[in-house]
């Protein structure tokens, strides 16, 4: 089971982490004991708690009837929900990391924390550093891929926020079918007073993270690619524009990369 | 046959909103107390850590 691998990590943040399914006391004492799970395995026999939570799977029928939308929700100790994440499609699975960064994001003035595979690039203004939430993912997972921007000393750019002309950065990964990806999230942007002009722009002017997620695709092809342990390389531009108290540069953009290793998708 | 299912399950599940299922971001968990592998009964104070909880539902163990 995925989760196992990512208990340390998941308990390192303070977090306990539970699993349900409609399954008996028996199948999951089974099915722990085949799995080394460590973490409680919760028995919801009738589908009850699943159908309070309100993500029953009412298509599923005969065997299958009385399982969850698969999903994930960190809540906190109010027992309040922090973040959620459900799987779009029926095998694709949101790995515990993209999750545990979902459940992160909002946190944004903080100096980002590497993931992993760092790489760094130099830019004109700022430096980017790359990262990923998962060195190795199957097809039909999800990931994070981290892109960290560093705006060197009195530099900012335009934030997303930022209407008008401006250029806003963007981040844009090349389209490759091997993966489909979500909407990259950018942190809640600054305001910057500009006294020449006597205007507030939205701007980032401190480290922050864009984390852009990605599904690799449930297709025969990449299935064939992770049973041979190929590598995913997911290439893409980050465009933006800085300027610091006197000027605005020249528009500009970074390559970014990642590279993640394939491989084969495990049922749990 | 099972192969059948499961791509029916495909075509099925496509058409839920997944933003609308279960509680919201903000909203209170409701509450459970249900046994765990070991046959100890437990609810989400007793698998929660000092800053709370990771709870994943998953299809099933069985197949």
């Amino acid at each position: 089971m995925e989760l196992q691998s990512h208990l340390e990590e998941i308990r390192a943040k303070g977090l306990g982490l539970a699993a349900m399914s409609y399954d008996s006391r028996e199948t999951l004492a089974a099915f722990a004991a085949k799995h080394g799970i460590a973490f409680p395995l919760l028995s919801d026999t009738g589908s009850a708690t699943i159908r309070r939570w309100g993500i029953l799977n009412h298509e599923a029928s005969d065997r299958e009837a009385g399982i969850p939308h698969p999903g994930t929700f960190v809540i906190d100790t109010r027992g309040r929900i922090v973040s959620r994440a459900f799987e779009t499609e029926y095998q694709v699975r949101q790995t515990a990391p993209a999750v545990l960064a979902a459940a992160q994001t909002g946190t944004s003035r903080q100096a980002p924390k590497p993931a992993k595979q760092p790489r760094t690039i130099q830019a004109r203004q700022l430096s980017v550093t790359t990262s990923q939430s998962d060195v190795t993912a199957a097809p039909g997972t999800r990931l994070s891929l981290n892109v960290d921007v560093f705006p060197k000393p009195k530099m900012h750019v335009y934030a997303p926020e930022q209407t008008g002309g401006y250029i806003r950065i963007e981040l844009d990964l090349d389209d490759d079918p091997a993966f489909t990806s979500a909407k990259p999230v950018f942190p809640k942007a600054s305001n910057y007073y500009f006294a020449p002009l006597e205007e507030t722009f939205k701007v980032f002017d401190a480290p922050f993270r864009i984390r852009q997620d990605v599904t690799i695709a449930l297709t025969p092809e990449l299935r064939r690619r992770a049973a041979s342990n190929d590598t995913l390389a997911i290439t893409g531009t980050l465009k933006y524009q800085a300027c610091d108290d006197e000027v605005c540069y020249r528009p500009d953009e970074a390559k970014v990369f990642w590279s993640v290793a394939l491989k084969p998708l495990v049922r749990r | 046959m099972r192969v059948l299912f499961a791509s029916l399950a495909v075509l099925a599940v496509a058409q839920v909103d997944v933003n609308r299922l279960g509680p919201a971001v903000g909203a209170a968990a409701p509450a459970f107390s249900l046994v765990d592998q070991h046959g100890r009964t437990r609810t989400l104070a007793s698998v929660a850590g000092p800053k709370g909880t990771m709870l994943v539902f998953f299809r099933s163990a069985d197949w």
